[in-house]
């Protein structure tokens, strides 16, 4: 078993730290090596490495300012950070905000299963309407016009991209929203890239209350169908008053997020991510001693994950800081154009260009980056 | 600060008129195609039918392809679907437009049987085929349906009711209207023609002489046999026509007043040929029955003795022959033969007669003894003699 879960935490490590490679990538190339039907080797191994991926993919928002659907709020602040010369203390923060939440998940696994089994559609779009309202009236002054402008925007803007060919909407929408804006204002910064003391600057207390903050609200994004916890994250947003509280919330709601889900899918058989949709193929139903099994894997991954992840962020983080930023941010911009046009051609090129106007829109008229998640919110809210 | 919110007006301004560039390539460059054309990220058109819903997942299926939608729909309904087909394998799609659509656009199955509910609802034919919803139609009656096979289901969509089966057809359905000839199991019914054996669902029972209807699985053995599995599928309708002994017709209920003239296992009376079961009284009572009339014989459904055969006069003067009778007296003498043959005089001091006592009935009088006989009267040598049918057809001194 020890063998499947080490597998799985170096997979999860390979995805959490490419730019761009999101888990659910991984899991088809996976899954299509795997013979079918599986047995629950495969089920541990698959779980490990999602699990892994969450507890990383901080690396590329953080470094490069690139990030995928479920980190898309993150990348602001992490980037921000490692600007200042924080990188590898938001990645500390990453890590040990998720392996709280590990912890906390596990004694809260139990009430969930309840509030899964009750769950409708209709409370979750009830959440995302307040969401979106309290987006826009927590601005202030013409802000507000704005705010429902970029809201407005971004949601047309996802319904026309779900009609577009496109094979990989959401990296051309998510790195064109948050992760283009965030490089292309950082260009005029000629300074390199350090990745500082790994030190967490939060009270343990602060730490813990916002990790279990986070910890319930990436519970209510397992719940919600099309609810990422980018999305949980913005409901934190209106409870953190820095980037450290901010990313100790969307952190954690990540990782519980990924917890959560496995625990609906063991209750409800719903799934709530390309993993667990690659389990459901492969092995289910999950019966309680396997459940039990996947809790104690949390565990373990989760520590190992943490044991090693700072070291391996410095390397890499090293290597980095030796190149000039601008060429490592011209370098990221030409990787992301590069990865479009090989994903989806001119057309997604064309999605990511009007998605990076869109969030260097919002940026400009300085509204919440955050409102650019109507891209999502809309047609939840409309359908 | 200005020049920055009018860049940013300019900027939205911008994204629209590109999303609406977007919106326009997309509407040229993807009208949806076939899924067997598709590839991931393609717009895809598929009308199918709704095979399986639950919240928030549905499956289609059109006969040759499934796809697999995000969205709750109707099961048994057809559905045309533009959507993203986000994994080719898997076939799911990430629903733009639903509408439901009319069934004649679908490749449907047709199937002839005849609708049966047992655990589920399904369609015999005779094999049994579990439908995906009941329909409104009688169990048991004939119907051609439409839909599409999904997995172990058959997934109606639309049916036609034909009414039930008018001959009996192995292991199908029948719905037999009859009388109740037989209550045992297997009961008997009979239909007017033919007598039906009918094996009845746990603890159901049927009263003699009721009319029914029932529904069940026909077996053509040497008689037709139905196999009923739920007590809901016996329905009494009535009860039997009653009308005089003699009168009565296979499945009707005789009624009348007659005496007993043999006593066995069955009752022989005066007023029938048939034999009547089911109840027993002595050679010599009158009884009144209402009884069920069977092929050969009749089988009592309400019997009493009327008057028992005490209560008969006393008919040693006046003996009539070929009706059961009673006579009264004392022996006076008593002769027996050397073939064990025994004769003795019964008297009353105003008439005699010559009781007969065969050896097979292993009776002993004695001389002065006072006797009650139950029997026929006959001669014997030129005499006016008495026989009785058995040794219980006696009473010796008032005991009998």
């Amino acid at each position: 078993m020890l063998k499947w879960i080490l597998l799985g935490i170096l997979f999860g490590t390979v995805t959490g730290i490419t730019p761009a490679l999101h888990v659910n990538t991984l899991a088809s190339i996976v899954g299509s090596f795997l013979i079918s039907p599986g047995g629950f080797s495969y089920v541990v191994l698959l779980y490990s490495m999602g699990l892994t991926h969450t507890f990383l993919d901080a690396f590329p928002s953080t470094f490069f300012g690139i990030p995928d659907e479920e980190t898309a709020v993150s990348v602001l602040p992490a980037h921000k950070l490692a600007l200042q010369g924080q990188g590898l203390e938001v990645i500390n923060i990453s890590l040990k905000a998720s392996l709280l939440a590990a912890v906390f998940s596990i004694p809260l696994a139990f009430p969930y299963v309840v509030l899964a089994e009750h769950y409708t559609s209709s409370i979750g779009k009830v959440a995302v309407f307040l969401l979106a309202f309290f987006l826009i009236v927590t601005e202030k002054g013409v802000k507000r016009i704005y705010a429902t402008l970029i809201f407005l925007l971004s949601g047309v803007f996802g319904l026309v991209v779900d009609r577009l060919p496109l094979k990989e909407p959401y990296f051309h929408v998510f790195v064109g929203l948050f992760g283009v804006p965030a490089i292309v204002f950082s260009l005029k910064n000629n300074q390199k890239i350090e990745v500082g003391n790994s030190e967490i600057q939060m009270p343990k207390r602060k730490f813990l209350k916002f990790s279990f903050i986070g910890t319930c609200f990436g519970m209510l994004a397992s719940l919600l169908p099309t609810f990422t916890s980018s999305q949980a994250a913005l409901l934190g947003s209106f409870l953190s008053k820095d980037e450290r509280t901010f990313l100790t919330i969307a952190f954690s709601a990540n990782t519980s997020n990924f917890i959560f889900s496995l625990i609906n899918f063991y209750a409800t058989g719903k799934t709530r991510n390309g993993i667990l949709v690659l389990i459901k193929d492969l092995y289910y139903p999950l019966s309680s001693k396997e459940l039990i099994i996947l809790l104690l894997a949390t565990i373990v991954t989760s520590s190992i994950v943490n044991l090693y992840g700072i070291p391996l962020s410095k390397i890499i983080g090293r290597a980095m800081s030796k190149i000039s930023y601008t060429t490592l941010n011209l370098g990221v911009l030409l990787f992301i154009a590069t990865a479009s046009l090989y994903f989806d051609g001119l057309l997604g090129l064309a999605v990511l260009l009007t998605a990076t106007t869109i969030g260097v829109s919002a940026t400009i008229l300085r509204v919440k980056r955050t409102t650019c998640m109507g891209v999502l919110m809309l047609k939840i809210m409309i359908n | 600060m200005i020049k920055l919110t009018k860049l940013g007006i300019v900027l939205m301004a911008a994204s629209l008129l590109s999303i609406l560039l977007l919106y326009l390539i997309g509407g040229e460059t993807t009208s949806p195609v076939p899924l067997e054309r598709a590839e991931k990220g393609n717009l895809v058109n598929f009308t199918g039918l709704c095979v399986y819903s639950q919240e928030g997942f549905s499956i289609l299926y059109n006969g040759k392809e499934t796809i697999a939608v995000y969205e709750t729909l109707e099961t048994d309904k057809s559905y045309k679907i533009i959507g993203k087909l986000l994994d080719e394998s898997k076939h799911s799609v990430e629903a733009l437009e639903i509408n439901e659509a009319p069934h004649k656009v679908l490749n449907l199955e047709s199937l002839q049987g005849a609708f049966w509910i047992d655990s589920s609802c399904y369609l015999l034919t005779p094999q049994k085929i579990k439908l995906s919803k009941c329909l409104n139609a009688n169990k048991g009656e004939k119907v051609e349906i439409y839909g599409l096979f999904y997995g172990d289901k058959f997934h109606v969509v639309d049916y036609i009711p034909k009414g039930f089966l008018k001959t009996p057809v192995d292991r199908m359905p029948l719905k037999i209207k009859g009388v109740v000839i037989q209550n045992i199991t297997p009961a008997t019914i009979w239909n007017g023609s033919e007598e039906i054996n009918v094996y009845l669902p746990y603890k159901t029972k049927l009263a003699l002489g009721d009319e029914v209807e029932i529904v069940g699985i026909a077996r053509l053995y040497s008689t037709l046999t139905i196999y009923v599995n739920s007590p809901r599928d016996v329905n009494v309708i009535g009860k039997a026509k009653t009308v005089p002994i003699g009168k009565e017709r296979i499945g009707e209920i005789a009624h009348g007043v007659c005496q007993v003239t043999k006593a066995s296992v069955s009752l022989s009376l005066n007023c029938t040929e048939l034999k009547l079961y089911g109840f027993s009284a002595n050679f010599g009572d009158i009884i009144e029955f209402h009884s069920i009339r069977r092929k050969n014989s009749l089988y009592c459904i309400k019997c009493m003795v009327k008057i028992p055969r005490e209560e008969l006069p006393n008919s040693i003067c006046a003996p009539l022959p070929n009706t059961p009778l009673k006579i009264q007296g004392k022996v006076e003498w008593i002769k027996r033969y050397k073939n064990g043959f025994g004769l003795a005089n019964v008297s009353n001091k105003n008439c005699w007669i010559l009781l007969k006592l065969p050896k097979s009935l292993g009776i002993s009088l004695e001389v002065n003894e006072t006797i009650t006989a139950f029997g026929f009267y006959t001669i014997y040598r030129e005499k006016p003699a008495f026989e009785i049918p058995s040794r219980d057809d006696i009473c010796l001194n008032g005991s009998c």
